[in-house]
């Protein structure tokens, strides 16, 4: 155990209370303390339990404990709102103890107006906030507010680093620097492969990277079922009971990947709960009031169970829990370690766990990710750099509170470690675009939204903007939601396109609820509480992550070694073995594709599978390229999906010789411009359009006038058409070509396979295809081709239906 | 294009979302919405400018193709009252070669109903061989054809969404979808338009420069 008393002053403010407590400093804390007072920035790379969060904080109470200015001294900054209530509720405890005089407060979306402008007035000493909140907060610039700030902590940089949140946020950070120095920054996070990283994209030049040697055990098994893992699915309804029995004893987090999973599992726990177990569900689309309630049961020790989605991924610290169950697999050994470290908050305390997969592929899945936790195999954080689209979210919050001065900005934005590269005709070019939009052939002059002054500085053209700005701010973008009221009581926020689906009087899971809907009024749905048994499950969008290289990789190693295979239930095997009876085992460095007809009423369908086990973003890359070749054979591919492991596409006629398709050569050619019409790169322009201001978001509650709207394909179809330069072009481009089309990792894959092509023709599904049928992420293609194939035989079917001839 | 009686009379509906009146060499159209982007400009809402062009090179290529000599527009080819005299130059052009070689009845809606053009005629509604024309639908005994709604079908097949502009056609009345380029649409399940629905109501959506034909939908 590390252990060392801090020699501070005997009666030095902390070293007594920890004397007090019976506790002792960690060595990493003390580290952090010293080099802070040298004036450095610290990067912390512990694991949970650790007392990280305290040693972040250490620097600050000492300092505070000195010399307290009553001003605003240590921001906090979160990329999670309910990290932020649960580091003010562990902080306060010490601060109290130690009786000291420090002030504290928390700003995130849910704070009221009336405080969080007391808070511009006489701003406590420590500031609790979100990554969206700081934003805003710079926008106000109220010069004097940050006149006294010395520490900005930021909590679990892992899940920052490389993101678009983490370009707006290093942005602000740099803006902050420039005017009030100096700041020292220190930033927080159990897992991170490279600790480089965060201090290069959060810290001043001078930091050092503290990292100490902590090793906790984990024990992690797959759950051991009563009943047989099923064929496919993706809802454990299988191990309901075994997990039940699992909870009895022992107080547990069971974290599940999608929205759909936490809710039906809460659901059928709750069915078989004789012991009156307190069970309670935690995702981000529910009420903020319901959020709040569970976190704070959780925190006192009331609950025996949540079952929760990644909104607890991050560093919640609840004390006594004994340990965690994963619904499926996490996806990555990063996000699986995270989620372990929910337990045992003690630093020697083992971790315990149970992965429970879904299906038999995950079955597999789970066991290749116990072996990579124990060799901790941690992912890579491929390096992003500056997004257009944040910066010019950022160029105009900058306006809000002052001119712009063009090279003074590019300045500052060059120092941030996301944008060390940006051209400055790129800065020009998202100005330009700011000012009227940015369009060549002609312009909105008229209409500028920032004016130019005589010494040639921007400044915002109107105080309406900075309203818009406001409500506009951050970089995630979700679809368009609707509020979900029963018995006039906000329930939380579901997706307009699930409701879409719905006809009145159909029922469905939401927060733990059965259900019905009954109307809907302007941007909210009625609903009516109901006892139906088959409840339609809204699967939401988005929140699947794609299955790491490393896990890919390993679970394919596993499939050919059979003398692994010992290991196995014997339902798994013997699906393994009946897949070696009906089709074969996809072999190493080979591709194996597999074919078979489906007739669904008078429409036939022809199903290629392709095992590649490459990752979802290749499969994805790899279906819109193949999908387009079929095209120019005249046949209509009718859509694909993708897993981690595969890519099926389903087309209206056979394809003849399709091994001819898999020639590298032809695949590389003319790569991009096969993906420029996909769903992919217009899905990618709503984004770019609306971080980039040039959309609303569209606000629940909001008046919207549906007919008024406009639709964002259309705006990317003509913007293609008359204007393929335009800056939000280049940056749906650039954010395509991160998102999909791995072309190294494509091209080391079919270096790998060498023209080894097998071709399996089946008369119907073979066993190991059947989990990756059911698969939920789809992609369509070509949506005008598929579409005409839909409706001329929705169109045929419904004339016959009624004896009704076209007349043309 | 699809063939339909009404009134016993003969139209054609098109695929770009016009009627055709063959007799009366008429194209009817409705919800043109032009200048919206500069509308939305003036907001600092730069949406591309290029609707207006878009949308008037679609309709004179639409009434060259038929052969048409008179216009019935039903309102709302303006998105603002003001927006005439935002028009750029080359959309100015298509619009004055349109006032010249076709005869021009233009129904006033409710986002144009300020709006003057030199040489043509204004209407708040307009009747020809008993079929009734004006912006807004209505209930009325006679035959009317209209706009203003937006009319839009979504189709759930296989799992898909397929959401498409489209006609209504109802016994005593027919709802053009919108002309223009950048005009939203709004569900033809919206209780707007359930005044105007039977259970004969029949649907024609557009898609992809094809027009399809809907029947029992509701």
């Amino acid at each position: 155990m590390l252990k060392k008393n801090y020699k501070l002053n005997s009666d030095h403010i902390i070293t007594n209370w920890i004397k007090k407590k019976g506790w002792f400093l960690f060595q990493h804390q003390i580290d952090l303390l010293e080099k802070s007072k040298k004036g450095l920035d610290v990067v912390l790379n512990s694991p949970t339990g650790t007392g990280k969060t305290l040693a972040g904080f250490l620097p600050s109470i000492e300092d505070l404990a000195q010399n307290n200015t009553k001003k605003l001294h240590t921001l906090y900054i979160s990329p999670l709102k309910s990290l932020t209530y649960d580091i003010e509720r562990n902080l306060k405890k010490p601060i109290n103890e130690m009786n000291l005089d420090i002030s504290f407060g928390t700003r995130t979306g849910d704070t009221q107006f009336s405080v969080k402008k007391k808070q511009l007035i006489s701003p406590p000493n420590i500031l609790f906030t979100t990554i969206e909140s700081f934003v805003l907060l710079m926008a106000e610039m109220k010069k004097d507010l940050f006149e006294k700030l010395k520490f900005i902590i930021i909590d679990e940089v892992h899940s920052i680093v490389n993101t678009k949140r983490g370009e707006l946020l290093s942005l602000n950070l740099v803006r902050l620097k420039n005017k009030v120095k100096p700041i020292q920054t220190i930033t927080l996070s159990a897992t991170l492969k490279n600790p480089e990283e965060a201090g290069n994209y959060f810290c001043s030049q001078n930091y050092v990277i503290l990292k100490p040697e902590i090793n906790k055990k984990i024990s992690l098994k797959i759950l051991n079922s009563k009943n047989k893992v099923p064929w496919s699915g993706h809802m454990a309804d299988y191990a309901c009971e075994d997990i039940y029995e699992i909870i009895l004893n022992k107080s547990a987090i069971i974290f599940v990947n999608t929205r759909a999973q936490a809710e039906l599992l809460f659901q059928n726990l709750w069915k078989i709960n004789l012991n009156n177990l307190k069970i309670a569900i935690h995702h981000g689309s529910l009420e903020k009031k319901l959020r709040l309630k569970v976190e704070n049961q959780m925190s006192i020790g009331e609950l025996d169970c949540v079952v929760a989605t990644s909104s607890l991924d991050l560093g919640l610290d609840w004390g006594e829990i004994d340990l965690v169950i994963q619904i499926g697999t996490p996806k990555g050994i990063s996000r699986l370690l995270q989620r372990m470290g929910r337990c045992n908050h003690r630093i020697n305390g083992e971790i315990h766990g149970y992965l429970v997969p879904t299906n038999r592929f995950e079955f597999i899945e789970c066991n290749a990710a116990i072996g990579a936790v124990n060799d901790l195999d941690i992912e890579d954080i491929p390096e992003k750099f500056g997004s257009s689209d944040v910066l010019a979210q950022h160029i105009i919050g900058v306006s809000c509170s002052q001119d712009i001065n063009t090279s003074k900005l590019y300045a500052e934005v060059k120092k941030t470690w996301a944008y060390r590269k940006l051209k400055k005709s790129t800065f020009i070019q998202i100005l330009n675009f700011l000012v009227d939009g940015g369009y060549s052939l002609k312009n909105y002059k008229q209409f500028s939204k920032l004016k130019k002054r005589r010494n040639g500085d921007f400044f915002l053209a109107s105080s309406k903007f900075v309203n818009k700005y406001k409500l506009n701010v951050g970089t995630i973008v979700e679809s368009q939601m609707l509020k979900v009221k029963l018995n006039n009581k906000s329930l939380g926020l579901i997706e307009d396109w699930f409701i879409q689906k719905l006809s009145f009087g159909d029922t469905f899971l939401f927060g733990g609820k059965i259900l019905k809907f009954e109307s809907i009024a302007m941007d909210t749905v009625l609903v009516k509480g109901s006892k139906a048994k088959n409840p339609k499950i809204p699967s939401y969008a988005g929140g699947r992550m794609p299955l790491s290289t490393k896990l890919s990789k390993r679970v394919l190693d596993f499939l050919n070694d059979e003398k692994q295979w010992k290991a196995l239930p014997k339902n798994i095997l013997s699906w393994l073995e009946f897949q070696k009876n009906k089709s074969i085992i996809p072999p190493n460095n080979t591709l194996m594709i597999e074919y078979f007809k489906k007739k669904n009423k008078n429409i036939s369908e022809h199903f290629y599978i392709f095992y590649t086990f490459e990752g979802k973003n290749v499969n994805q890359t790899l279906g819109f390229i193949l999908s387009k070749k079929i095209e120019n054979l005249k046949i209509n591919p009718l859509g694909f999906v993708t897993n981690d492991y595969a890519l099926i596409i389903w087309t209206d006629k056979e394809v003849i010789n399709i091994k001819n398709l898999l020639n590298y050569k032809s695949i590389s050619k003319n790569m991009f411009e096969w993906l420029e019409n996909s769903s992919m790169m217009r899905r990618n322009f709503r984004k770019v359009a609306i971080i980039s201001g040039l959309l609303d978001k569209g606000f629940p509650g909001k008046k919207n006038f549906k007919q008024l709207n406009i639709n964002s394909d259309l705006i990317y179809k003509v913007l293609k058409k008359y204007e393929n330069n335009h800056i939000l072009i280049a940056a749906t481009n650039e954010e395509s070509r991160r998102d999909l089309v791995e072309i190294e990792r494509i091209e080391s894959f079919f270096k790998k396979i060498k023209n080894n092509v097998i071709l399996q023709v089946l008369d119907k599904p073979s066993p190991l295809s059947v989990p990756l049928l059911i698969e939920i992420n789809s992609e369509y293609l070509d949506k005008s081709k598929t579409e005409e194939f839909y409706l001329k035989s929705y169109e045929e079917k419904l004339l016959k239906d009624v004896g009704l001839n076209e007349i043309d | 294009m699809k063939l339909i009686k009404f009134n016993d009379q003969i139209l054609l509906l098109e695929k770009s979302g016009a009627i055709i009146w063959p007799e009366k060499s008429t194209a009817i159209i409705s919800d043109l919405h032009l200048e919206k982007s500069s509308f939305f400009a003036k907001n600092g809402i730069f949406i591309p400018p290029y609707d207006s062009l878009e949308t008037l090179t679609k309709l004179k290529e639409m009434l060259i193709n038929n052969k048409v000599k008179k216009l019935i527009l039903l309102g709302d080819v303006f998105h603002d009252s003001k927006a005439y005299e935002r028009l750029e130059k080359s959309s100015k052009k298509i619009f004055e070669s349109l006032i010249k070689s076709y005869e021009i009845f233009f129904i006033f809606g409710n986002h144009d109903k300020f709006i003057k053009i030199p040489n043509i005629k204004f209407f708040n509604t307009f009747s020809e061989q008993n079929i009734n024309f004006s912006h807004e639908p209505q209930i009325i005994k006679k035959s009317l054809i209209c706009g203003h709604l937006h009319p839009k079908i979504i189709l759930k097949i296989n799992g898909r969404k397929i959401s498409k502009k489209c006609f209504v056609y109802s016994k005593n009345i027919i709802i053009l979808p919108a002309y223009g380029k950048f005009t939203g649409g709004l569900d033809v399940r919206n209780k707007e338009f359930s005044k105007y629905l039977d259970s004969n109501t029949i649907f024609f959506p557009l898609h992809n420069n094809k027009i399809y034909k809907l029947t029992n939908y509701l």
